[in-house]
């Protein structure tokens, strides 16, 4: 698996967390502060996992801890994959893809609600 | 065991091994495809295994020989070479005379056998006597049960990293044992500000249906059972007669995975509205637990429906002579319905009119599909001919790759079964007279390998197959010298393309220089050319010199039934097949004058050919006033024939006209009209060919 690379940029839009390459447990530490940081600091973080060549399952588990997170400080969080297959894939077989939200979910925000793809 | 079930298992056996060449042929080409190989290896099982059930010992024993191999190449073990193709299609070959061997009583070749069994022995890395033995475990292994949908929850525990065990790893291995849904709860995560992100806090509710069985499920959790949460429960057995009725209610699901109690369900039920959203919004419970539920209920019914869809796709097994006389009473039946029809019209009854009516649409109907009962699409035909074309191609030295299209189109039954030699005929000249060895297609600059194309194509009330090659094409200076030399033409005479490529369906017509074990004895294509005729067919050849011939074969769908236009000439009445007819004009006394008697009439500016039939049948009387054209298409001319009246189109049924008058000219069967006369159905190109021939 390719080496973790997260990337922040800021736009008028908000925040952009670029996420490349492999996550796993080995990063997730460093991957949890990088988002914490992140929704520090603007009302809308973006996350883009377009150029993500594999997750596992910390992985997904952060990225669904930080949509809570979001929510509590009534912040925005999006995530934007491009249509990348691997994201895909490793959320499905993780069964993460869903039709609707989670439990802390009231507002249909839910980043893995998306139609059958 | 009685001779039925032997019966059954020959023909199933049979049309397996079919199925089993065919895949052959096809993994060749694409070796590394787990699709083929897992084909082959069933096939192999499944004839094993009932070889064995019903008494057919050594043909269990031997295919035996050939699963394991394959059960190897499925693991990964050994991979596809031509040689293991080559042994398993001689294996193959095998089975079949054994099979063939099994009635007559006859031996079958046990020293082929052997070597057969040698070379996948060899092939398989393992020699001499205990080859089989590695895999004896397979043997114990129960056989395929009736799938089974399971409910698993696993709860992993939160340190479930540490021990270095991913939990996704385990979700895969439950989707490679069948169809599998699963869904993630992550109704425990906590924020990001409280995670431990080296933690497990999701767990998951998988609906997976599959045969393998509860304990093949269990194995996989078989590292980790101690410390996680694991529950296993049947939901649904695929193997019930209930099947039609629909899942269990989302409640229901819920109540039985005890994710909500009776109490608290029928408090929720008592509001009328959707239960799920209302579960949810009651705080009972978590959308995650909702998730799960409604995935398995949808799970369950794809499964279900992949089932029906297999279900329907079963077919009842009946024996053609059953089928051949169903086919004969509605023939029948379409003839007396046509005696009630008139009946009704002379009667000038109301009532009976529209009785005879209805039972024309049922009639109709019935016809109809008593004879697509009889259609078969021509795929399998086709199939046989890969083997043969590349049999043939090795015994050559030739590189030539078939290529079909059309496989789905669908023609009767008997007609399939009687074009089968005349195609092999065609398929082996192209092969051997038409596609050239490699170095002379190269030398021309053509690719090395050449091409057989073969293809059906639904057109009218016919079928047209091509067999296209990319070969030398036809030599016409030869094919003159030769028809020359055998007195089928005289030194003078001036032949279009066609005529000339018409010659080589001549008997005793044979151009190839030297006699192969393939094709050109002489006997051939004239043999073919009759062949097709007696099918109702048509045959015609193009060729270009250097580029390659095609073949046309046009036959007609059914030979049961066709379609014609009813004439009547004097008191006699004919048929004439109408998807020849093109439209009828009239002919008087001033036209036949005007032209001279030269048989020709002017039909919008165009000059028509036309055959007074009443001279040509030597029917004595004077014709009518105005006498009827009716014009027909024949090999791209238009050809009129003159008859008496036009009468109308007319459902034929055809009947053939009996030895004594087999090969009368002009005529090719006949037929039973309404009120019970015979007409007689006239061979329209055979018509035309003759009166040809007697003007040159």
């Amino acid at each position: 698996m390719d080496e973790v690379k997260l990337e922040r940029l800021t736009d008028p839009q908000g925040t952009t967390l670029k996420v490349s390459g492999g996550v796993t447990i080995c990063e997730a530490r460093d991957f949890r502060e990088a988002l914490l940081a992140a929704l520090e600091e603007a009302p809308e973080l973006r996350l883009d996992v377009s150029e993500l060549t594999g997750i596992d399952l910390t992985g997904m588990q952060l990225l669904c801890a930080a949509h809570q997170s979001a929510r509590r400080r009534g912040k925005e969080l999006r995530v934007y994959d491009g249509g990348n297959a691997t994201f895909r894939e490793a959320a499905k077989g993780a069964g993460f893809q869903r039709h609707s939200g989670c439990p802390q979910d009231r507002a249909c925000s839910c980043i893995w609600v998306r139609g059958e793809s | 065991m009685t001779d039925l079930h032997r019966q059954a298992f020959k023909e199933e056996a049979y049309e397996l091994l079919t199925e089993l060449e065919s895949s052959l042929l096809e993994l060749e080409e694409r070796p590394d495809d787990q699709d083929l190989i897992g084909r082959v290896f069933r096939a192999m099982h499944t004839i094993k295994g009932s070889g064995s059930m019903f008494g057919f010992d050594d043909i269990a024993s031997f295919t035996h020989e050939v699963e394991t191999v394959f059960d190897m190449v499925r693991n990964g073990k050994l991979s596809v070479t031509s040689r293991l193709v080559n042994l398993t299609l001689a294996a193959r070959d095998q089975i079949r005379a054994m099979l063939d061997a099994a009635d007559s009583g006859a031996a079958t070749d046990l020293q082929a056998s052997a070597a057969i069994i040698v070379g996948l022995r060899e092939l398989a890395g393992f020699g001499g006597g205990e080859a089989g033995a590695p895999e004896r475990h397979e043997e114990a292994a129960p056989p395929q049960k009736d799938p089974v949908t399971y409910r698993i929850r696993f709860v992993p525990p939160r340190d479930v990293f540490v021990t270095g065990t991913n939990p996704l790893n385990l979700l895969a291995e439950m989707m490679e044992l069948g169809t599998c849904t699963v869904v993630a709860q992550t109704g425990g995560l906590p924020s990001l500000e409280e995670i431990d992100p080296e933690g497990c806090y999701v767990y998951w509710d998988v609906i997976l249906t599959t045969d393998q069985g509860e304990n093949a499920v269990r194995d996989i959790f078989i590292f980790v059972e101690d410390d996680c949460d694991l529950k296993i429960q049947v939901v649904a057995e695929h193997n019930r007669y209930d099947e039609q009725q629909d899942y269990k209610k989302l409640g229901e699901i819920l109540l039985e995975r005890g994710d909500i109690t009776t109490d608290e369900m029928t408090a929720v039920l008592s509001r009328q509205r959707r239960f799920g959203e209302l579960a949810v919004s009651e705080g009972i419970l978590d959308e995650g637990k909702v998730q799960a539920a409604l995935a398995e209920q949808k799970h369950v019914k794809e499964v279900r429906q992949e089932k029906q869809v297999a279900d329907a796709s079963s077919s009842i097994r009946v024996p053609a002579e059953r089928l051949d006389l169903l086919v004969n009473l509605v023939g029948e039946m379409v003839t007396v319905q046509a005696r009630l029809s008139q009946t009704a019209a002379h009667r000038d009854d109301a009532d009976l009119i529209a009785i005879a009516e209805e039972v024309e649409r049922l009639t109709a109907e019935l016809r109809d599909s008593a004879l697509n009962i009889r259609m078969l699409p021509i795929g399998s035909t086709f199939n046989k001919f890969k083997r043969l074309v590349r049999d043939l191609s090795a015994e050559l030295g030739k590189q030539i790759e078939m290529t079909t299209e059309g496989e789905e189109t669908e023609l009767d039954k008997t007609v399939i079964e009687k074009l089968n030699d005349p195609l092999v005929h065609l398929i082996r000249n192209s092969i051997d007279h038409g596609i050239e060895l490699p170095e002379v297609r190269e030398a021309a600059g053509k690719p090395a390998r050449g091409t057989v194309h073969l293809s059906a194509v639904h057109s009218g009330d016919s079928v047209l197959i091509t067999i296209a090659d990319d070969g030398a094409g036809l030599d016409k200076e030869a094919i003159r010298t030769k028809g020359i030399e055998r007195g089928i033409i005289s030194h003078s005479a001036e032949l279009s393309e066609k005529e000339l490529f018409g010659l080589i369906f001549a008997p005793g017509f044979s151009t190839a220089k030297t006699v192969s074990s393939i094709s050109g004895r002489g006997v051939g294509m004239d043999v073919v050319k009759r062949a097709i005729e007696a099918l109702r067919g048509s045959i015609d050849i193009t060729s270009v010199r250097g580029q390659g011939t095609r073949i046309m074969v046009r036959i007609p769908l059914t030979l049961a039934i066709i379609e014609s236009l009813l004439v009547k000439i004097g008191k006699d009445a004919f048929m004439m097949p109408l998807a020849m007819v093109d439209e009828c004009v009239e002919l008087t006394r001033e036209d036949v004058a005007r032209s001279h008697g030269r048989n020709l009439a002017r039909v919008r500016g165009h000059l028509v050919p036309y055959i007074p039939l009443r001279e040509r049948f030597a029917i004595a009387g004077p014709p009518p006033e105005i006498e009827q054209i009716v014009i027909t298409q024949v090999n791209g001319t238009r050809v009129g024939f003159v008859v008496d009246h036009v009468l109308g189109e007319h459902q034929t049924v055809i009947k053939s006209l009996g030895r004594a008058y087999k090969d009368t000219e002009g005529i090719s069967g006949a037929t039973i009209l309404g009120d019970g006369s015979v007409a007689l159905i006239l061979d329209i190109p055979q018509l035309v060919q003759a009166v040809e021939t007697e003007q040159n």
